[in-house]
């Protein structure tokens, strides 16, 4: 069986497994940023240092192995710190939650010492700098050029058949065999690995508001031996979402590319911890008796469904439908009126988990709101 | 059908069939983990005082009975040049030191109450108000670190068969196992395989004195963490002394197991679906091959946020995310909690007359996830005492102390 065949199995009936559950519209959810940084508005991009930058290449043959390390000079070396920064300015400048400047001031300062020792002098003010945010990288990178070896049955099949002999017709009663040989598979793969420290000083008064230290590895390989069945699983649940954009895994990213998708994944995470951020959210509909709503529900008009779900609970409730209501109110963040519909649904069929979960949602929402309502206010304000 | 073929169905059928099952969505809930040796209440501040690495042996991992090396078809091999001992030189652990210092640094700004003053030694942010020295706690980090890596080859012995397809799958079997068995045995014709085995062994020391006279905070806190792993090549051999080697494997390295691998990633899968965001941000979007080798830098992160994670938890209140175990108690409570509504789950509990072990547990388990960490352990308490031997309450209870 093809290994594409298994690794897009694999991802398909995880699909399905997950849509087939029940219909689940996406709600857009705002969460609060993970540390409060409400009191900074305005922000500077200092220098990303470089920790360390190794990048290699190797080749195996019959066991025996050559490398060849790739110099960076140190300015090749400033121009990958500056492309990481590039990538975490732009998810930055991506948010409408602070307003990135360029100054030249902190651009020139060779490291994160002399940003805190500049920061530190007694009186220190720049005019609409509130904080700064500064890094560092390490990279590492290794290409190897290799073989694999397996021993592979290959089938040696000879009918058996009736021939013209001497005297008459004679029998071959053929031969079906498997002869083993050991078959040498060359392969290709690389691997990537970025550490990215990345912080957000407050200028005024002097502290490190936020520090996120994160690395994120690129694992490829394209031919070699076929893989075991557990590993073709495996692969194919991983590389389901480039599966479905048509990315057929069989060239190897250069050191750019590398570069770019990591800092990209590194930087997501960092804006997450510091910004306040939108999500969306699949949230499962009760299989209620208003066909119609629910429909409406999956195409966003949540108004309409509204109508539509209170006129048919008004004299005869059906929980499921009352639970509908909730969602509808959650998604136009009515979390007051959402929570009224859930105990509803709730107080009828109270061993029910999805209306807990109508709940157990708008209790998260109701716990994070006072946080996401002073960083939201603190942006109003400004 | 052939054997391979029908193992790829099976497997197939399998996931399809799990990943239908698991429509419940699984609960997780934020754990929170009491300091071990809390500092004192009015230390509100640290400052990363020193970050050194040094030289010296690195002590090896605990034996908690793992047993010996022991690899199918006999006792593992040593390679040539053996490795018997993690000894420390000056420059890895310089290097990996600030590998360290960043990864404190992240666990402290993102886990513990403590504000940082600097993330690098010799520097301060000395600029508007700043604390009193009283409340400012002294970091200071030693590092030692040991890495090795070895890219070489080895004779792997190959024993080829020619096998009739008209005999049955018993003798099939059996001629299977024997070559296996000649194989690990030595018989065959050797071939020259290449394979590349990476370890690593690192030790920090971690001391925190206050600021204003020098005071030891707490006796200095040792941490160690290794790592050890080879690709190609035979899986018995190795340039580790077997015995460590499978101390490591079983002590630090359990997430590396092929089935915990795919079980992971089939949860990896769901999220891909549910909340794109959240799976870029993780980066769980990377290609991720595990047949390719890790590297020296991958290694040195994981074994400096393993001892920086202990370290925090040793001195600072954490959480982190943990599957929520129920017990069959009050069936609404339970439904309660299973939907995340714990406020709702404690209301509903309270109002019962007469709380069974597993209700109070509930109840305890709803605290926890609440952040109400006292009233948790009361319940938990409670349901120790009407069911003593019940392993899941006991589990929670060891997370309250």
């Amino acid at each position: 069986m093809n290994s594409r065949f298994v690794q897009k199995i694999a991802w398909i009936s995880v699909l399905l497994g997950v849509v087939a559950c029940a219909p689940a519209p996406l709600l857009t959810m705002q969460t609060p940023a993970e540390i409060d940084t409400s009191q900074i508005q305005t922000v500077a991009v200092g220098r990303f240092e470089v920790g360390r930058v190794y990048v290699v290449r190797r080749a195996e043959r019959e066991g025996i192995w050559e490398a060849h390390e790739i110099f960076f000079s140190p300015e090749q070396q400033d121009a990958i710190a500056r492309t990481v920064r590039a990538r975490v300015v732009n998810l930055l400048t991506a948010t409408p939650y602070f307003r990135v400047v360029f100054t030249e001031e902190f651009e020139r300062l060779e490291n994160d010492a002399a940003l805190q020792e500049l920061i530190s002098v007694q009186g220190y003010t720049t005019a609409d700098v509130d904080a700064v945010i500064s890094g560092k990288i390490w990279l590492e990178a290794e290409r190897i050029d290799g073989l694999d070896l397996s021993k592979e049955d290959l089938e040696y099949f000879n009918p058996p058949r009736a021939y013209r002999s001497y005297g008459g017709y004679r029998e071959d009663p053929g031969l079906n065999l498997n002869v083993q040989q050991v078959v040498w598979w060359p392969y290709k793969s690389v691997r990537g690995t970025l550490g990215l420290e990345i912080k957000l000083t407050q200028l005024t008064p002097g502290r490190v508001v936020a520090s996120t230290f994160a690395t994120r590895s690129y694992a490829q390989r394209i031919g070699g031996k076929p893989a075991s069945v557990l590993d073709q699983l495996t692969a194919g649940l991983q590389a389901g979402p480039q599966l479905a954009a048509g990315d057929s895994g069989l060239v190897l990213p250069s050191l750019d590319q590398l570069v770019a998708e990591l800092s990209v994944s590194i930087a997501a995470r960092f804006v997450k911890r510091v910004s306040l951020s939108e999500r969306r959210v699949p949230v499962p509909l009760a299989a209620g008796s208003n066909a119609t709503a629910q429909l409406l529900i999956e195409v966003g008009a949540y108004q309409l469904a509204i109508e539509q779900l209170q006129q048919a609970t008004a004299n005869a409730p059906d929980p499921n439908d009352l639970y509908n209501l909730g969602v509808c109110f959650e998604a136009l963040g009515d979390y007051g009126l959402a929570l009224t519909s859930y105990r509803e649904a709730w107080e009828k069929d109270r061993e029910n988990v999805l209306f807990a979960q109508g709940i157990g949602r708008v209790e998260r929402i109701r716990r994070e709101l006072p946080q996401l309502r002073r960083q939201t206010r603190s942006r109003e304000e400004s | 059908m052939s054997s391979r073929l029908w193992l790829v169905r099976q497997g197939v059928f399998l996931l399809v069939f799990g990943s239908l099952l698991g429509c419940a969505p699984k609960v997780t809930f934020q754990v929170q983990r009491v300091a071990e040796t809390p500092l004192p209440p009015v230390i509100r501040f640290l400052t990363i005082a020193q970050v050194s690495g040094s030289a010296g042996e690195i002590a090896q991992p605990q034996d908690q009975g793992e047993g010996g090396g022991f690899s199918f078809g006999g006792k593992a091999q040593q390679l040539s040049p053996e490795v018997n001992a993690f000894v420390a030189r000056p420059e890895p652990s310089e290097a990996t030191a600030d590998l360290v210092r960043a990864a404190m640094v992240d666990a402290l700004s993102t886990q513990s109450s403590l504000r940082l003053l600097n993330t690098t030694p010799d520097s301060s942010l000395l600029n508007g108000s700043q604390p009193d020295a009283v409340e400012v706690a002294a970091l200071t980090i030693e590092v030692r670190y040991n890495t090795a890596q070895f890219l070489k080859r080895e004779q792997i012995a190959y024993l080829v068969m020619v096998e009739n397809k008209g005999t049955t799958w018993e003798q099939q079997l059996l001629a299977k196992t024997g070559t296996m068995i000649a194989e690990s045995g030595g018989a065959g014709f050797d071939v020259p395989v290449g394979y590349v085995e990476r370890f690593a062994a690192l030790e920090a020391t971690f001391t925190l004195t206050r600021k204003s006279d020098g005071a030891l905070l707490l006796p200095p806190q040792t941490f160690r963490s290794y790592y050890v792993r080879k690709w190609g090549g035979s899986r018995g051999s190795t340039h580790l002394a077997p015995k460590i080697r499978t101390r490591i494997q079983a002590q630090f390295q359990q997430d590396e197991s092929t089935l915990d691998a795919l079980l992971a990633e089939i949860d990896v899968a769901e999220l891909a679906a549910q909340d794109p965001d959240e799976y870029l941000a993780r980066g769980l979007h990377l290609r991720r091959d595990a047949r390719v080798p890790r590297l020296p830098l991958e290694i040195q992160v994981r074994l400096a946020k393993e001892v920086s994670r202990r370290f925090l938890q040793t001195i600072s209140d954490t959480s982190e995310t943990a599957a929520l175990k129920l017990l069959s108690g009050d069936a609404v409570a339970g439904a309660l909690m299973q939907g995340n509504a714990y406020e709702d789950a404690i209301a509903w509990l309270l109002g019962v007359d007469s709380r069974g072990a597993e209700d109070e547990y509930l109840l305890g388990l709803a605290y926890e996830a609440t952040g109400q960490l006292r009233q948790a352990r009361i319940h938990y308490e409670a349901a120790q005492r009407l069911d003593s031997g019940n392993s899941v309450i006991q589990e929670a209870l060891q997370r309250m102390r």
